[in-house]
C-alpha cells in the first residue's frame, strides 16, 4: 500500500444560502481546493462525491460529482457518487484514499456537497433515508439520541447541563470561524432554555440544516512531484465501516460501530488516543459528543460530560474537539460534513487555523456516524491525518 | 382500514383466528433469532425465515417525550424502544399520562392506534404501561 497525502482543502461558508446550486456550492469549494493543491483540473484523475439528499431535497438523485466535476472543468475520468447518509462525505474520501493508495490513481479530487435549506418541511425535524417505519411512529434522529442521552444520563449520572457544555464550547470554537453557520456566544442557560425538541434535547442541543461544500486533493507521492508541491499533511488511516445488527439488545450508551472503525483506524495509523492533538468528532446532537468521546477512547466509558465539563476538549485545552465549532455550529449540509472535517483538520495541521488554531498540533483525528438501520447506525468513518514528521517524533 | 403495513410492502400486524390484533415478526428455524419486522432470511445463518406472531409484552428500554414533532405528527407524544418478550426490540409509540412517564424497565402491552403521516387511516402497534396490580 502506497502513503497518501492531502495536496490542498477548500470550503464555503456553511449556512442558508436559497441563491446557491449544487453546482456553484461544489464548484467555489473545489476551486479553492485545487487552488490550493496547485493543480489544473486537467491533473485530476479521479472524483469522488459524498452527498446524501440531493435526491429527495434537490431532484438531482445521481450525477452530483458528474456536475461538480464540470463546473470545474474535469473531464473523462472515473467519478464515484457515495450516499452514506451523514458519512457520505467521508465515505468519497475514503474511495479516493482507496484509490491513490492502491496505486491506482496520483491525484483524487474529493467533494462533499449539500443543499438543504430549500428542503420541504421546514422547521420540523428531518426524517432519516432508510427509516420508513420509524419514521411513521413518530421517529426522527434527535429522537435516538435523547434516548441515548437519557440512557447515559441514568447509567452514568451524565448531567443535562454537560450535555448543553458541549453546545456552548462547540459554539464559542464557532465564533472564531469565519465559514461557521452559527457564531454567536451561548451560554448553558441558553441551551437549556431553547425549546424543547425530544427527551432531554432541546434546540440549541441540536445540528442545524443547511447548505455548503467542501473539497479535498489527495496525492501518491508521485502525484505530489506531478503537481511540483510538497504535501504537509499525511492520511494515516481513512476507515469506514456499516452496523451490526446481531445484537438487538444494544446499550445505547455506547455506539458498538464507532468502537470497531476507531479501533480499526488507530491499528492501522499505528497511535493510539493519547497521540491525538486535535479532533473533530461527530456532534449532530451534544449527547453525541459525550459518547463518543467514550468510544473513540478519548476517556472511559461514562466519563464523557465530566470531559467536556473539564475544559480539556475546549479550545486551549490539552485534546481541543470541534475547533470548527463542530456539526452543531460550523453546520451539518449532510454530504459535506465529512470532508469538511478533513479540511478543518487540515488546516489545523498546517498552522492556518487562524484564531481557532491549537498550537502545535501534529495529529489529528475526524469522526462521523451516519444513518441507521434496524436500531443501529449504518455507516461509521473515522480518520486520522498527521502533519509530515510528525510519525517519527 | 389498512392494518400495519405501514410503507414496508409487508404487514407487521395482523388479525389473529380470535380477531385480536398481533405483532407478526419472523423467526429463524434454525437458530431462533426473532425479528420485528420480519427477516426473510436469518441474518446470522441465511435460513429462510418463518412467521411468528408476538405476545405484545415487553419493558421499555428507553423513552423520550417528543415535544418538537415531525411533519404530521401532532407534539407532544412519547416514543420508545420496546423490548418485546420474544426477543426483538421494537420502535413505538408510548400512551403515557404526563404524570407517570414511561422509564427504562417499565412493563408495557400492545394496543393498536392509528399511526402514520398518510391520509388514509392506518392501524398500527402502540404500547402502554401495564399497571401494577392493586
Amino acid at each position: 500500500m502506497r502513503r497518501s497525502f492531502l495536496a490542498g482543502v477548500g470550503m464555503t461558508p456553511f449556512g442558508k444560502f436559497p441563491d446557491q446550486t449544487l453546482g456553484s456550492l461544489a464548484r467555489k469549494a473545489c476551486f479553492e481546493a485545487l487552488k490550493d493543491a496547485q493543480a489544473a483540473p486537467q491533473a485530476v484523475e479521479m472524483i469522488a462525491c459524498g452527498c446524501a439528499r440531493s435526491g429527495s431535497l434537490q431532484a438531482r438523485e445521481s450525477g452530483v460529482g458528474q456536475l461538480a466535476g464540470w463546473e470545474v472543468g474535469i473531464q473523462g475520468v472515473p467519478v464515484y457518487n457515495e450516499k452514506a447518509f451523514c458519512a457520505s462525505g467521508a465515505m468519497a474520501f475514503n474511495v479516493a484514499n482507496l484509490a491513490v493508495t492502491a496505486g491506482e490513481h496520483d491525484i483524487a479530487l474529493v467533494i462533499g456537497v449539500e443543499r438543504m435549506s430549500t428542503r420541504s418541511g421546514k422547521g420540523r425535524p428531518l426524517t432519516s433515508d432508510g427509516m420508513v417505519l420509524e419514521g411513521e411512529q413518530g421517529f426522527t434522529p434527535p429522537a435516538y439520541y435523547a434516548m441515548a442521552a437519557r440512557r447515559h444520563m441514568e447509567v452514568y449520572g451524565t448531567t443535562r447541563e454537560q450535555l448543553a457544555a458541549v453546545a456552548v464550547k462547540n459554539r464559542r470554537a464557532a465564533s472564531l470561524n469565519p465559514k461557521a453557520q452559527y457564531r454567536d456566544p451561548i451560554t448553558i442557560d441558553d441551551v437549556i432554555n431553547s425549546r424543547p425538541v425530544a427527551g432531554p434535547l432541546h434546540l440549541l442541543d441540536c445540528c442545524p440544516t443547511g447548505d455548503g461544500a467542501a473539497a479535498a486533493v489527495i496525492v501518491s507521492e508521485r502525484g505530489a512531484e506531478l503537481l511540483g508541491i510538497d504535501p504537509q499533511v499525511e492520511i494515516l488511516a481513512s476507515i469506514v465501516g456499516s452496523g451490526y445488527y446481531a445484537n438487538q439488545r444494544r446499550d445505547m450508551t455506547t455506539f458498538e460501530l464507532d468502537r470497531h472503525t476507531a479501533k480499526r483506524a488507530y491499528e492501522r495509523a499505528q497511535v493510539g488516543p493519547e497521540d491525538i492533538h486535535v479532533a473533530e468528532v461527530h456532534d449532530s446532537f451534544s449527547i453525541a459528543e459525550i459518547i463518543h468521546y467514550e468510544d473513540l477512547g478519548l476517556c472511559e466509558a461514562g466519563e464523557g460530560g465530566k470531559l467536556v465539563e473539564s475544559g480539556d476538549t475546549s479550545l486551549g485545552g490539552r485534546l481541543p474537539v470541534n475547533p470548527s465549532g463542530g456539526l452543531l455550529n460550523r453546520g451539518h449540509p449532510l454530504g459535506a460534513t465529512g470532508v469538511a472535517q478533513i479540511v478543518e483538520l487540515a488546516d489545523q495541521l498546517r498552522g492556518r487555523a487562524g484564531q481557532r488554531q491549537v498550537p502545535g498540533a501534529r495529529r489529528a483525528l475526524a469522526h462521523i456516524s451516519g444513518g441507521f438501520q434496524e436500531g443501529d447506525f449504518a455507516t461509521s468513518g473515522v480518520t486520522i491525518l498527521a502533519r509530515i514528521g510528525a510519525t517519527e517524533s | 382500514m389498512i392494518v400495519g403495513e405501514f410503507s414496508l410492502g409487508a404487514p407487521i400486524l395482523t388479525v389473529n383466528e380470535s380477531g385480536r390484533h398481533v405483532l407478526v415478526g419472523s423467526r429463524c428455524p434454525v437458530c431462533g433469532d426473532v425479528r420485528l419486522p420480519s427477516r426473510t432470511l436469518c441474518g446470522a445463518d441465511l435460513s429462510e425465515c418463518v412467521p411468528h406472531e408476538l405476545s405484545g409484552e415487553g419493558t421499555v428500554y428507553e423513552a423520550v417525550r417528543i415535544s418538537l414533532a415531525p411533519a404530521g405528527f401532532e407534539a407532544p407524544f412519547w416514543i420508545g424502544y420496546v423490548d418485546l418478550a420474544e426477543g426483538p426490540r421494537y420502535l413505538a409509540q408510548i400512551e403515557a399520562d404526563e404524570d407517570a412517564p414511561p422509564s427504562h424497565g417499565d412493563r408495557v402491552t400492545m394496543t393498536v392506534g392509528r399511526l402514520g403521516t398518510s391520509d388514509e387511516p392506518m392501524l398500527g402497534p402502540i404500547f402502554r404501561k401495564v399497571r401494577d396490580a392493586g
